[in-house]
């Protein structure tokens, strides 16, 4: 990973705030300098989960880059952590964008629903990086056909779990039609211009489909992981 | 499936898939990897850019409650309407009769697709039988 590009990272106002967390020394300072040649400001870094939670907790980097394999907490876990922890649920905390050896598709599943907006494979290209924390930032999820895949097969699995065990509890959220099909375009590899061509639909209207996609599956996460307080007892902590 | 499909993942091929085992007996993985590495052949072999560079591919698994589907992806020019009928008429349908054939002998389908300026798809449907299958 080097670039010699002189592009800009930042946005209109000032640059975009980057942290970088993997545990490996070579592999984090090669990323941490492609992002500061490429105008990102990198304003800190981190080698374990503990790390990486109290760090950012100081720092409030505008974007995590995390990778999953992390001593002394989970990328999943720092991920928790981190984003949307609010009682609102709103976007509070970074936005994460989770860069993976391939392999660990479980864990980028759990990331995402943890409140992850993007996933890369670390085989990705340095311009492929950049783009990733540049779109990361602006709140654009990063959605590779590798994820679309993973998130498709989520739903279908929801769609498979048996029916909610009280009649007033929430059921498992459903793609729609457009939503599936904006998905399985994704996975095929077609660029949001080519899907917006192909359904005759406009690239904002792409972007949105597919941001609902990660919207609900993160909301349905939530309220699981609160029932599930509630059922142990741990709402009143 | 999904370790047979992982096999044909590369730099030019990019591999999608739901995260969790898809289960298929051992003969019909066996045929449908193969229609789908035939596919991969076909792209290798006719798809091209403008300037002659390999196209991309894209392969999608999905488990669907009654089929497993896999789609086969190209970025080429795609296929001008008329040419497949062309080839058919002149015999020379060996890679898409290999792929029609082995999904009919597995009591599937298989759907050619081609978008202009958008590649070429190829849709491998292979229905789960509840009774012996599972």
């Amino acid at each position: 990973m080097t670039s010699t590009t002189g592009e800009s990272g930042a946005g209109s106002g000032g640059a975009v705030r980057v942290m970088v967390v993997d545990d490996h020394p070579m592999w984090r300072d090669a990323v941490a300098r492609d992002l500061a040649e490429a105008g990102f400001d990198v304003v800190a870094t981190a080698g374990d989960g503990p790390q990486a939670v109290r760090r950012a907790r100081a720092v409030e980097p505008d974007v995590l880059v995390l990778d999953l394999n992390l001593p002394g907490l989970p990328g999943v876990e720092v991920c928790r952590q981190l984003v949307g922890s609010g009682p609102g649920g709103g976007p509070t905390g970074p936005r994460v964008l989770v860069l993976s050896a391939s392999g660990e598709h479980a864990d980028v599943l759990e990331a995402v629903k943890s409140g992850a907006t993007g996933y890369l494979v670390k085989s990705a290209s340095t311009q492929e990086l950049l783009e990733a924390v540049r779109r990361t930032a602006e709140g654009d999820p990063v959605f590779t056909p590798g994820l679309a895949g993973l998130v498709l097969g989520e739903y279908r699995r929801l769609a498979g779990d048996p029916a909610p065990r009280r009649p007033d509890e929430p059921g498992a959220p459903r793609l729609t039609e457009r939503e599936t099909e904006v998905l399985r375009l994704v996975a095929k590899g077609l660029s949001y211009k080519q899907i917006a061509e192909r359904l005759v639909i406009s690239h904002r209207t792409v972007q949105n489909h597919v941001q609902n996609t990660l919207g609900k599956l993160q909301l349905h996460n939530r309220v699981e992981l609160v029932r599930y307080a509630i059922e142990r007892g741990l709402d009143d902590a | 499936m999904r370790a047979l499909l992982s096999a044909y993942a590369g730099s030019r091929v990019s591999f999608a898939e739901p995260g969790a085992p898809v289960p298929l007996p051992s003969a019909a993985a066996g045929e449908l990897a193969a229609a789908v590495g035939a596919a991969l052949d076909n792209v290798r072999r006719h798809a091209r850019g403008p300037s002659g560079e390999e196209a991309q591919a894209w392969i999608l698994l999905e488990d669907e409650p009654d089929a497993v589907v896999v789609t086969v992806r190209d970025d080429g020019p795609g296929i001008p309407p008329g040419r497949l009928e062309d080839a058919e008429a002149e015999g020379r349908m060996g890679v898409a009769l290999s792929i029609r054939g082995r999904l009919r002998d597995l009591g599937g389908s298989a759907e050619l697709l081609s978008v202009p300026g958008q590649g070429t798809e190829v849709e491998l449907r292979v229905p789960k039988d509840d009774q012996h299958n599972r």
